[in-house]
């Protein structure tokens, strides 16, 4: 009897304590690593989805401005020198007007801004070289797109070639400071194939968050048509 | 003799059927949690697919009557995603094909179809392959009118 008495009134010992204290302190450190692998995860998704959406988006428009092109207008640095990086500007001729309210580009042009120029005939005008190319945005690669307004008017019906005008060079169009449209973030390489009659594109987007990263390739072959 | 019994352990068979019955829930648990990354993959696919839909309808309802079937003359018309994480390599194919049929009863409407199959993990897709695995679809359909 005396020694069931002892036995329950006698308190935690503390090599008890400290077992308690060891399991518990493993099971709140691993929810909290939980916690933080999910957060994390979480916010790269976000990222990953974004910079998907992105790359998708751009080579979309990309893919509808380039339909409106012609072969023989479409230049990429796969053609230039081996000193220049390869892959990093996409170079064509565009026949739409870009330039706001504008009835000077062709004689009855009505001149409203995402008009396709024609002349009197029905044939395209072209106005306008379009460049993408990877540069930086605060220190960050992204998608860029820029254009310079040809001659004219009068606007040659001949699609123009870049080589022969003299503005085969991405780096010209990478100086341009006006207007540069930011086209997407995360954007960090850009690949051009050339094929018979069409192109093979594709654009590498990037994501780091906390531990997880992710590269994505994102390709399509197009048909410049016109 | 009671005394000795209250203080006995756990025997053999007890802790084996606690071990099993806890791999069961945690092996349970597992394919749940694989269950919902493939769901999660398929969602994303799908939400590409039709991204990718709605994008070459949008194309074809702007090309107008008549134009919607020379809007992709490069065969196999595709976009390709790849992707590379720590975990691996993933690549999935998003082949998408425009028919163009003409309206049972009337001359000035067709009917306009873009269908966007996907697979994931299978590299390039041709036509002598794509068909015999299991694709998914997505598809949409518009009438186009003569007079716009």
């Amino acid at each position: 009897m005396s020694l069931y008495c002892k036995e329950k009134s006698r308190g935690t010992s503390l090599f008890e304590m400290m077992i308690v204290i060891a399991i518990s302190s493993i099971i709140l450190v691993s929810i909290g690593n939980l916690i933080r692998v999910g957060v994390d995860y979480y916010f790269y998704s976000t990222a990953q989805i974004e910079v998907q959406r992105n790359a998708l988006l751009s080579l979309s428009i990309m893919t509808q401005e380039l339909t409106g092109s012609t072969y023989e207008s479409v230049y990429t640095e796969n053609s230039a020198p081996p000193t220049l990086d390869p892959n990093d500007g996409l170079l064509f001729a565009s026949a739409v007007n870009e330039d706001g309210v504008d009835t000077d580009v062709a004689p009855g042009h009505q001149g409203y801004p995402g008009d396709t120029v024609r002349d009197s005939g029905g044939n395209l005008l072209w106005i306008n070289m379009i460049c993408y190319y990877i540069g930086e945005v605060d220190g960050k690669k992204a998608l860029l797109r820029t254009r310079e307004r040809l001659a004219g008017p009068p606007f040659s019906t001949n699609p123009p070639d870049p080589v022969a005008l003299g503005l085969n060079d991405i780096a010209h169009f990478k100086a341009i400071v006006s207007p540069v449209g930011f086209m997407a973030r995360g954007i960090t390489k850009m690949k051009t194939v050339e094929k018979t009659d069409a192109l093979e594109i594709t654009l590498t987007a990037e994501v780091k968050e906390g531990r997880n990263w992710l590269e994505m390739d994102v390709s399509t072959t197009i048909v410049p048509r016109n | 003799m009671l005394r000795r019994r209250q203080r006995r352990g756990h025997n053999l068979l007890e802790a084996m059927l606690a071990a099993m019955l806890f791999a069961t829930v945690v092996v349970g648990l597992l394919g749940l949690w694989e269950m919902q990354f493939q769901a999660m993959l398929k969602s994303k696919e799908t939400a590409v697919a039709s991204f990718v839909a709605e994008k070459i309808m949008e194309e074809c309802v702007a090309a107008g009557f008549g134009k919607a079937k020379d809007l992709y003359s490069y065969k196999p018309s595709q976009v390709k995603v790849d992707s590379r994480t720590k975990s691996g390599t993933r690549t999935t194919v998003y082949r998408f094909e425009i028919t163009v049929d003409s309206h049972p009863s009337s001359v000035d409407q067709e009917l306009v179809t873009v269908k966007v199959y996907y697979n994931r993990d299978e590299g390039e897709v041709d036509d002598s392959n794509f068909d015999s695995r299991g694709k998914r679809t997505v598809e949409y359909h518009t009438y186009l009118n003569r007079n716009g």
